[in-house]
């Protein structure tokens, strides 16, 4: 890892201050959100962006930006997890594959083979509309889509990492298979898998809120940035903040952790993208 | 290259199969199964459910639903749709056709608009072009298709009256081209604007490397005019990775498409797995799902197979 390449890289140092930001103040939300992100007040409703409600009201009179922090916590930290499980998963299953070989390498490819086979919001949504949906499910429902890329990456990294000679030293003073994957391989790995993992992000953020968009997210009152625009569909002709504001949110989070892993792609293969 | 098609086809058959018993055991989760539904009209007795459970076979083991279901679906029967009573097969198909229409549109204008951009960048090599780029894609790669969409349509639709607001044409007209394709333009331009972003910067990438290759120098050398060397003698190589990118985005299209058609109320199968997962249609669900599936893997044989015809260099063994 070059950090110093990431220093030097302006777009991504914007991404991450865009991302503290943004996770600060979701994380801050019940301290500093102006009105509580559920009470519904009738003489409120469809108020257009003012002093009193920055980012206006929606149809049963809730503060936009109330509710925009508070669907945070649920957008990000549900991404976040998702990338976390993710990146477990894959480097796991991946890394077996590439050490083991032979029917293990075979079984799991055929695996992500089927998986990768299947639209991955087509997946998400049957799952998800065949649960009785909460947040642990949906973690592992988004996990369950997305970490066939990690674990493709992880496989070649191994596959290239396990004839070298501290793997032979590891392997010659009697490692076993757990340690030698857990201990010498994978974090050998680990800039790659966290530059994969960070992207991830990126994209859990995006199928979430298009899950939630198409009403197949976590039920209400909980939440996220996609389920916003959901619930707003009906009032996007009256009140154009309803339509505006969520899906700037989403742009700008999923915007931030895509530049920021850029960087860190950057940074880890040691290129300097701008000037070569 | 035929034998080799034909081993491929064959090849995927097991990763077909593996698929729809993914999907089946999916299909088998607890809340909601298909009886419910019937269970919770308070006028149905439980004799009128165990009828309906006898008469589609729910109330044998799961394995055995499964070999029925794919015995039947090898013959051609889909089963039956709860919500329209006709046969799912006829539902399905009648959709495919749009949701083809929609991503060829989209891959149509994504292609062209992102080769476009990609070698116009390439031939500037400004600073300014390359930053611009990248800002572009970034943007791109993070706008929800579902929120640009729904913009669009608002904007462009409702407001200004430009567009059509949704839909494959108008009501109660015949069928005309020109009325398919005046509604396919802003659904197609809102999904192919994701790829334009994307497949601009490997174009962009792919031909700056190839225009540094010798044998376009050679071709400058022996006076070949900048077009033709920009467009016959580098471009063919620069578009093999972009090839690869198009196989590996396929499902990535389709999950788009369906979400676009959702917006637009583009009656594809996208919109249809949507209203029949909310409506528990099972049989639809299924073989909507099983159609998307054999779109992706028709799809990446297709690409596959490309490889050949831009790279004489891939044989196939």
């Amino acid at each position: 890892m070059r950090w110093r390449l990431l220093l030097r890289d302006p777009l991504a140092l914007t991404g991450l201050a865009i991302l503290l930001i943004l996770g600060t103040a979701s994380l801050a939300a019940p301290w500093i959100a102006p009105y509580d992100p559920t009470a519904t007040s009738p003489r409120d409703m469809l108020q257009a962006p003012s002093a009193q409600h920055w980012l206006g009201t929606d149809d049963l009179g809730r503060d936009v930006l109330s509710r925009l922090l508070h669907a945070g916590r649920v957008s990000l930290g549900l991404a976040l997890a998702v990338a976390l499980a993710s990146v477990a998963l894959g480097s796991l299953a991946g890394g077996l594959a590439g050490l083991l070989g032979g029917r293990v390498d075979r079984t799991i490819g055929a695996v992500i083979d089927t998986l990768l086979a299947i639209p991955p919001l087509a997946l998400a949504m049957v799952a998800s509309s065949f649960l009785q949906l909460d947040l642990p499910r949906l973690i592992a429902i988004l996990a369950l889509v997305s970490w066939t890329g990690v674990a493709r990456l992880a496989r070649g990294q191994v596959l290239s990492l396990r004839e070298r000679e501290f793997v032979e030293a590891a392997r010659a003073s009697g490692a076993t298979t757990g340690r030698l994957l857990l201990r010498h391989l994978l974090p050998n790995a680990a800039a790659p898998l966290a530059v994969a993992g960070t992207l991830l992000v990126a994209t859990a953020i995006l199928i979430e809120s298009a899950l939630s968009f198409l009403g197949f997210g976590l039920a209400p009152p909980t939440a996220s940035w996609g389920g916003m625009l959901n619930e707003a569909q009906l009032w996007f002709q009256e009140a154009w903040w309803l339509a505006v504001y969520p899906g700037l949110t989403i742009t700008l989070a999923v915007a931030s952790v895509n530049v920021l892993g850029e960087g860190l792609r950057a940074a880890a293969s040691g290129r300097d993208e701008g000037v070569a | 290259m035929l034998i080799y098609a034909l081993r491929r086809t064959l090849g995927s058959l097991p990763r077909v199969l593996l698929v729809s018993l993914l999907l089946f055991l999916l299909l088998q989760l607890p809340a909601g199964g298909p009886a419910d539904v019937f269970a919770a009209d308070p006028t149905a007795s439980p004799e009128a459910i165990e009828r309906i459970e006898a008469l589609w076979g729910l109330d044998r083991p799961v394995h055995e639903q499964y070999l029925t279901w794919l015995g039947n679906l090898v013959r051609g029967d889909w089963g039956f749709s709860f919500s329209e009573r006709r046969p799912a097969r006829d539902v399905v198909l009648e959709r495919l056709g749009n949701t083809l229409w929609l991503t060829g549109g989209a891959l149509a204008f994504g292609l062209v608009a992102g080769v476009a951009l990609g070698v116009a960048t390439a031939l500037s090599s400004s600073r300014a072009a390359r930053a611009a780029l990248q800002l572009l894609s970034v943007i791109g790669m993070s706008v929800p298709t579902f929120w640009s969409g729904t913009l669009v349509l608002l904007w462009f639709g409702v407001h200004w009256n430009w567009i059509p607001s949704g839909g494959m044409g108008r009501v109660g007209e015949p069928f005309a081209l020109t009325d398919l394709l005046h509604h396919l333009v802003a659904p197609a331009i809102v999904l192919g604007s994701v790829y334009v972003a994307q497949w601009s910067r490997f174009v962009h990438a792919g031909l700056e490397e190839a225009l540094r290759e010798d044998y376009v120098r050679t071709a400058r050398a022996k006076g070949v005019r900048r077009l033709p060397r920009v467009f016959k003698h580098a471009f063919p190589n620069a578009a093999i990775p972009l090839v690869t990118v198009l196989g590996l985005e396929i499902p990535r299209l389709v999950s788009g498409a369906m979400v676009t058609e959702v917006v637009f109320s583009w009656p594809g199968l996208g919109r249809l797995l949507t209203t029949s997962l909310l409506g528990r249609d099972y049989p639809v669900v299924m073989a909507a799902l099983m159609l998307l599936v054999a779109l992706v893997i028709v799809a990446n044989l297709l690409t596959d197979l490309a490889y050949g015809l831009l790279d004489p260099r891939v044989r196939y063994g």
